[in-house]
């Protein structure tokens, strides 16, 4: 009631004053927009973009010529195969997550009061606890004279215990267990704003639970799942500490790789290159995923 | 997936949500091919009864049949119903099409059947060439018959339908009420409507059961609940109605006399079942049955308003005591005017002298 005066009162206000005030209002209108914006761009320019160009002219700089970096990196087979392991890995770690989080996803869309507070605090608690104490963890939990080889062997599941750590095992274990909130929290969203009455609807259409859920359930939910599953595999894409306290010397990914230039090597064009070589792979690869999924509505609730 | 339309028997169905009463026992046939309404304001229970009909609420007690199967221990999927709820619940992700189509997909019918069928379907809701439109394009009044058409498609033994125009507009309402009565005459299908719009309900239904705090409170064709209701309750949900309390003087076959000792008149009407000499009654007399006048023979009243409906003018008279009545008429150059003094007469047929509530409300 109040609203729809204010506007009428408005909307006679512009009629009378004209198209100049129309004007200053616009101006006005791109003044707020920019005051609102204005200290994230001025944080973004100076905390972000400008050191991405200063790396970015590092990764130039080599005495054999700009794109040289480039060019060795390309080149080497081992590279290569770093950045190949990097992305295998990340796709891996996304889908395992993504697999986890849907059927606990449901059972949390399903709670209500209090066991959904729990539940929930549960989901971010770990959140709380640094990277590195949780993988430190993870060495304890999985070594040789660890908890889970001793249970395994004292229940005569296993005769020799078995070496999770510093391979990909490890690594997957590591890494799936960090960024598993990641893929939970979207699904979770989506799952929640599934409207109840569509399913009764499928229900009284004959649907089997089955055919309710391939046809309703899932397809609805799909948008939180691609959210999760573009997070994780982002996330883990620029992983370092879970892989290289995990991880063996095969398992090796771009991260450690850059690592490896800058602190034993001390090349810093080729660890620059390196970066810009992720960065435009990630950049070509959610080009080529923005052709069968909505990227945007994915990311952005509905 | 049946042809025939069948019937739809509520027998002593009652149900209870922790504690509460939100049916008490009831029963109710809605015969083959009808249109039943449920009326009633809202936590009367005819959202709940319906839900129990297609299977989404488990009754504590009693039975339900379509035809003469015993459905009640049955899930929704088995039940051979259509429902359209109260908003749509339209799939999202699937075109007009895919919606309509979806009940027939799920039976695993031929794709050429389902093209067929779909296609008519679409047609009788006046849809055609909206196939391949996303829900989200649609108007509410299309998106209200794409719910229709994906529950009528199907054939299935009884329609139900929760509010069906409870999201729509005034305007488009009553265009969609006939749109709705032409399909059931068209297509006789059994159907079980909830609203608590009574003009929704008189036009469309063939009959109309009145709910109340988990009861039904009477059963009848909209013409036998406007002109006899069972009550107050009926009589002033349904249409509008002047009411006046009194006390039963005198009962003889089929009509009472009543004592109105405030306005020191006693009146004589045709009355309703569950009365006796004693009882407090109400006394029902329509707008449209009080007819003014200048002088004469008649209950004094003061003109207070008159409102213009367009071809009616409802007037609102004030009785000596203080009551109000309604007086409606067609629009005419000879109006009373506001603060005039009238005579109110009426004729003994037009008056119902009723019960103040029903007999069970008075046993608890």
């Amino acid at each position: 009631m109040v609203e729809g005066s204010l506007g009428n009162w408005r909307l006679a206000r512009q009629s009378t004053a004209g198209s100049a005030t129309i004007r200053s209002q616009r101006l006005g209108q791109i003044c707020v927009t920019g005051a609102l914006l204005g200290p994230v761009l001025i944080f973004l320019a100076t905390c972000f973009i400008a050191p991405l160009g200063e790396l970015l002219s590092l990764s130039f700089s080599s005495s054999a010529g700009p794109l040289a970096s480039y060019r060795e990196i390309a080149a080497s087979g081992v590279y290569r195969q770093v950045f190949t392991n990097t992305l295998i890995l990340a796709f891996n770690v996304a889908l395992i997550a993504c697999l986890l989080a849907y059927p606990t996803a449901y059972m949390l869309s399903r709670l209500r009061g209090f066991a959904l507070s729990v539940a929930l605090w549960c989901v971010l608690f770990p959140l709380w606890i640094s990277v590195l104490v949780r993988t430190f963890a993870w060495i304890l939990l999985l070594g040789e004279n660890g908890p889970v080889n001793r249970i395994l062997m004292s229940g005569d599941l296993i005769s020799r215990p078995i070496s999770f750590l510093f391979n990909s095992t490890g690594v997957y274990i590591g890494m799936v267990h960090v960024l598993l909130p990641y893929a939970l929290l979207p699904i979770y969203t989506a799952m929640r704003n599934v409207d109840q009455p569509l399913l009764l609807a499928s229900d009284g259409l004959g649907a089997s639970p089955f055919q309710t859920f391939a046809r309703i359930y899932l397809p609805l939910t799909m948008p939180g799942v691609a959210a999760g599953f573009l997070l994780v595999f982002l996330l883990a894409l620029g992983f370092y500490i879970t892989p290289a306290m995990l991880g063996g010397m095969k398992n090796m990914t771009v991260a450690m790789l850059i690592d490896l230039f800058v602190t034993e090597q001390l090349v810093w064009p080729l660890a620059a290159a390196g970066a810009f070589w992720l960065l435009l792979l990630v950049l070509l690869l959610l080009l080529v995923a923005s052709r069968f999924v909505n990227l945007t509505a994915t990311v952005a609730a509905r | 997936m049946s042809t025939e339309a069948r019937s739809l028997s509520f027998e002593g169905i009652a149900k209870s949500f922790g504690g509460i009463e939100a049916i008490r026992p009831l029963s109710l046939d809605v015969k083959a091919g009808e249109f039943l309404t449920l009326l009633g304001p809202s936590g009367s229970g005819k959202t709940t009864l319906l839900n129990i009909a297609a299977g989404f609420v488990i009754p504590d007690a009693g039975r339900l049949r379509i035809g003469a199967d015993d459905v009640t221990a049955l899930s929704p999927r088995k039940r051979d119903i259509g429902m359209v709820f109260q908003n749509y619940a339209l799939f999202p992700h699937m075109t007009v099409f895919e919606n309509v189509a979806y009940g027939l997909r799920v039976r695993g019918q031929p794709r050429h059947e389902i093209e067929r069928r779909v296609k008519d379907a679409l047609g009788m809701a006046r849809l055609d060439g909206h196939e391949d439109r996303a829900i989200g394009q649609l108007s509410g009044g299309q998106q209200q018959r794409v719910a229709l058409a994906r529950a009528l498609v199907i054939e299935p033994a009884v329609l139900l339908m929760d509010e069906p125009l409870g999201a729509l507009d005034r305007q488009l309402r009553k265009h969609v009420q006939l749109e709705i009565r032409r399909l059931h005459r068209e297509l006789r299908r059994t159907t079980l409507n909830v609203t608590h719009d009574q003009e929704e309900a008189l036009v469309m239904s063939d009959r109309i059961a009145v709910m109340r705090d988990g009861n039904i409170e009477q059963v009848g064709t909209p013409a036998e609940l406007y002109r006899q209701p069972a009550n107050v309750f009926v009589a002033s949900f349904l249409g509008e109605s002047n009411i006046l309390t009194g006390r039963v003087t005198q009962l003889a076959n089929g009509s009472a006399r009543v004592a109105l000792s405030e306005h020191q008149i006693e009146v004589v009407g045709e009355g309703a079942m569950g009365l006796s000499v004693g009882m407090d009654a109400g006394v029902l007399i329509r707008p449209e049955a009080l007819a003014l006048s200048e002088a004469g023979a008649g209950l004094p009243a003061r003109v207070v308003e008159l409102v213009y409906l367009g071809d009616i003018v409802a007037i609102r008279l004030k009785l000596p005591h203080g009551s109000e009545l309604w007086c409606r008429r067609f629009s005419s150059a000879d109006m009373p005017e506001e603060g005039r003094d009238v005579r109110l007469s009426w004729r003994d047929q037009d008056v119902r002298i009723i019960p103040m509530l029903s007999s069970p409300r008075e046993a608890d």
